[in-house]
């Protein structure tokens, strides 16, 4: 973990700008039913057992839900920084 | 969502999956020493843990700072404290997970406090300053300055000019015919309105004028159909003098009077002393404030049609029609128009004067990367003399315009395309149509260049265009009454 601490304060804060930039753009190109999902599991202290309640799904699919959402937001980064330092 | 969006990196699965769990505090004892050890043992997937550490961080700020406007820093930074502590604690590794967690958001606060401030400011609009005026005759005119206008200039609003000799008249676009006599020092407001800052204006408002306003320091004086005069002078002194019609009169603050308007007839004149602090009811002095209108009818605003002007997101704009365009999933060929909800990189839309339209509403997914499309206007010169006419459009599009054509004959352009990573839109470039107008009807057709999502470049994205019309031109005068003999 250490390491993990090393390498983040080794990170140019000009690249973590960057990834914030990219995270802006890359979460308005998300289908709005994704973007909602995220809003509601990471704009409250709502536990996912009672966002998966209301919405009528198990726990289990909203999780997997969620890390699909997460990979494509990293790869969406992941392309918009490449692109940006080519 | 585009398809490339959607086409995750090539994670090996387990490691995803422990990520995955880490990130929502469900890894057991186990779990957490099983990534620990791929984390230490490979580069790649401490780099791929850190990336989903900080996106997960990223995620708690970006979503709350939405949901939560214009917070502020001092306010941001406990409620950050409190998004990345998991909800259950079930092992020591978790703990540490916790610290990594708390001092990557640490590192990134000012990074969103900055950003959530950029996110949630309004984006401002730039306009040009539209004309409104033109300089229709002068005599024996001398300008402060060494580029006087000349007859035939057209002044934007806020221009500011200063008659040292001579006179002259002016021609507001909202019908008002305005005479200076020198030392005149005018600042040309807006359509409907003139400040006075010293000297002598005669107006003469058309009917279609009407609440024309001349504004000195002391007073308004507001058009009520009529022909009026206002003098000022620097030592606060005002007057006005109606010579037909009526005006009303709005002393200003900071002059003594019981009334905070009055009503001034033909043959009556008001006058304001600020230092004195006097307003008097006058008789009105014609033979010194009346003036030759000259011959020409004064302008008159050509009846336009804004981009969306008036309707609800989603409606048709029945004055835009979309002619050509490349053929996709959202455009089948030619349609009118629809308003469209601003995208989140648009100048916001104003009902009152302009918004967005597009192919349809919402704007996204939008249409193909590098594909052009026609958007038509039409306005109509019935009973203008075309030669007058000045007509000017305020235009901002995403991605950019390639050309403008009038009846079908394309005009002299700077092209223009925006195409930066969160490219704002807020900045409207000014069109002026000079050639090819016709009497009667006049199509104008603007192809609108969509570009490249830099996010995703094969993806559709939005095509969007927004146009505010400014127009004047002088009506036909009627042809004398024909004399029949029998």
């Amino acid at each position: 973990m250490q390491r993990i601490v090393d390498y983040q304060a080794a990170a140019p804060p000009q690249q973590a700008a960057a990834r914030t930039e990219a995270l802006q753009g890359c979460l308005q190109r998300l289908p709005r039913s994704d973007r909602e999902l995220v809003e509601q599991c990471y704009g409250s202290e709502t536990k996912i057992k009672d966002i998966a309640d209301g919405l009528g799904r198990s726990a289990g699919a909203v999780y997997t839900s969620l890390c699909r959402i997460r990979q494509a937001l990293l790869a969406c980064i992941e392309r918009a920084l490449t692109s940006e330092a080519k | 969502m585009a398809p490339v969006m959607m086409t995750p990196d090539p994670t090996p699965n387990r490691l995803q999956e422990l990520i995955d769990l880490a990130v929502v505090s469900e890894l057991s004892d186990s779990e957490m020493r099983e990534l620990e050890e791929l984390l230490q043992g490979d580069g790649a997937a401490l780099a791929m843990f850190l990336k989903c550490c900080q996106l997960e961080t990223d995620l708690h700020f970006h979503t709350r700072a939405s949901l939560s406007g214009r917070r502020a820093l001092a306010d941001l930074l406990p409620f950050e404290h409190k998004s990345v502590v998991p909800n259950k604690s079930t092992s020591d590794g978790l703990a540490a997970r916790r610290s990594l967690m708390g001092l990557a958001a640490a590192l990134l606060v000012g990074l969103f406090a900055w950003w959530s401030a950029s996110y949630w400011r309004e984006i401002p609009a730039e306009r040009q300053p539209r004309p409104i005026a033109r300089l229709a005759e002068s005599d024996n005119a001398h300008w402060l300055g060494d580029d006087g206008p000349i007859v035939g200039h057209e002044f934007v609003e806020g221009d500011s000019v200063y008659l040292t000799k001579g006179h002259a008249r002016i021609s507001m676009s909202s019908g008002a015919e305005v005479v200076l006599r020198s030392p005149c020092f005018v600042t040309l407001a807006a359509a409907d309105r003139v400040q006075l800052e010293e000297g002598i204006v005669t107006a003469q408002v058309a009917e279609w004028g009407r609440g024309f306003t001349v504004a000195t320091a002391a007073m308004n004086v507001v058009d009520l159909g009529t022909k009026f005069a206002v003098a000022a002078s620097a030592r606060g002194v005002s007057e006005a003098h109606v010579l037909d019609g009526q005006v009303r009169v709005q002393p200003l603050s900071n002059v003594s009077s019981s009334r905070r308007s009055l009503l001034l007839s033909g043959g009556e004149a008001f006058r304001v002393e600020i230092e004195r602090k006097v307003a008097i009811r006058l008789k009105a002095d014609r033979a010194l404030y009346d003036a030759e209108m000259g011959d020409n009818p004064p302008l008159k605003p050509i009846v336009t049609f804004n981009t969306g002007k008036g309707l609800m997101a989603g409606d048709e704009d029945p004055h835009w029609r979309i002619s050509a365009g490349s053929k996709c999933t959202a455009y089948d060929g030619p349609q009118f128009a629809v308003v469209c909800d601003a995208d989140i990189r648009y100048l916001q839309n104003d009902r009152d004067s302009s918004q967005w339209i597009s192919v349809a509403n919402p704007v996204r997914p939008g249409v193909p990367p590098g594909t052009e499309f026609t958007f038509e206007n039409t306005f109509d010169l019935t009973g203008f003399d075309v030669s007058t006419v000045t007509i000017a459009a305020q235009v901002i599009a995403d991605n950019g315009v390639r050309a403008v054509r009038v009846n079908g004959q394309p005009i002299s352009l700077a092209s223009w395309s925006l195409n930066e990573r969160d490219q704002y839109f807020n900045r409207f470039v000014v069109v002026e149509i000079r050639d090819f107008l016709q009497p009667g009807i006049n199509r104008v057709e603007f192809d609108v260049w969509n570009g490249v999502d830099r996010y995703a470049p094969e993806a559709p994205n939005p095509v969007a265009i927004r146009v505010e019309w400014q127009g004047f031109g002088r009506p036909l005068q009627a042809p004398p009454n024909s004399i029949v003999l029998n």
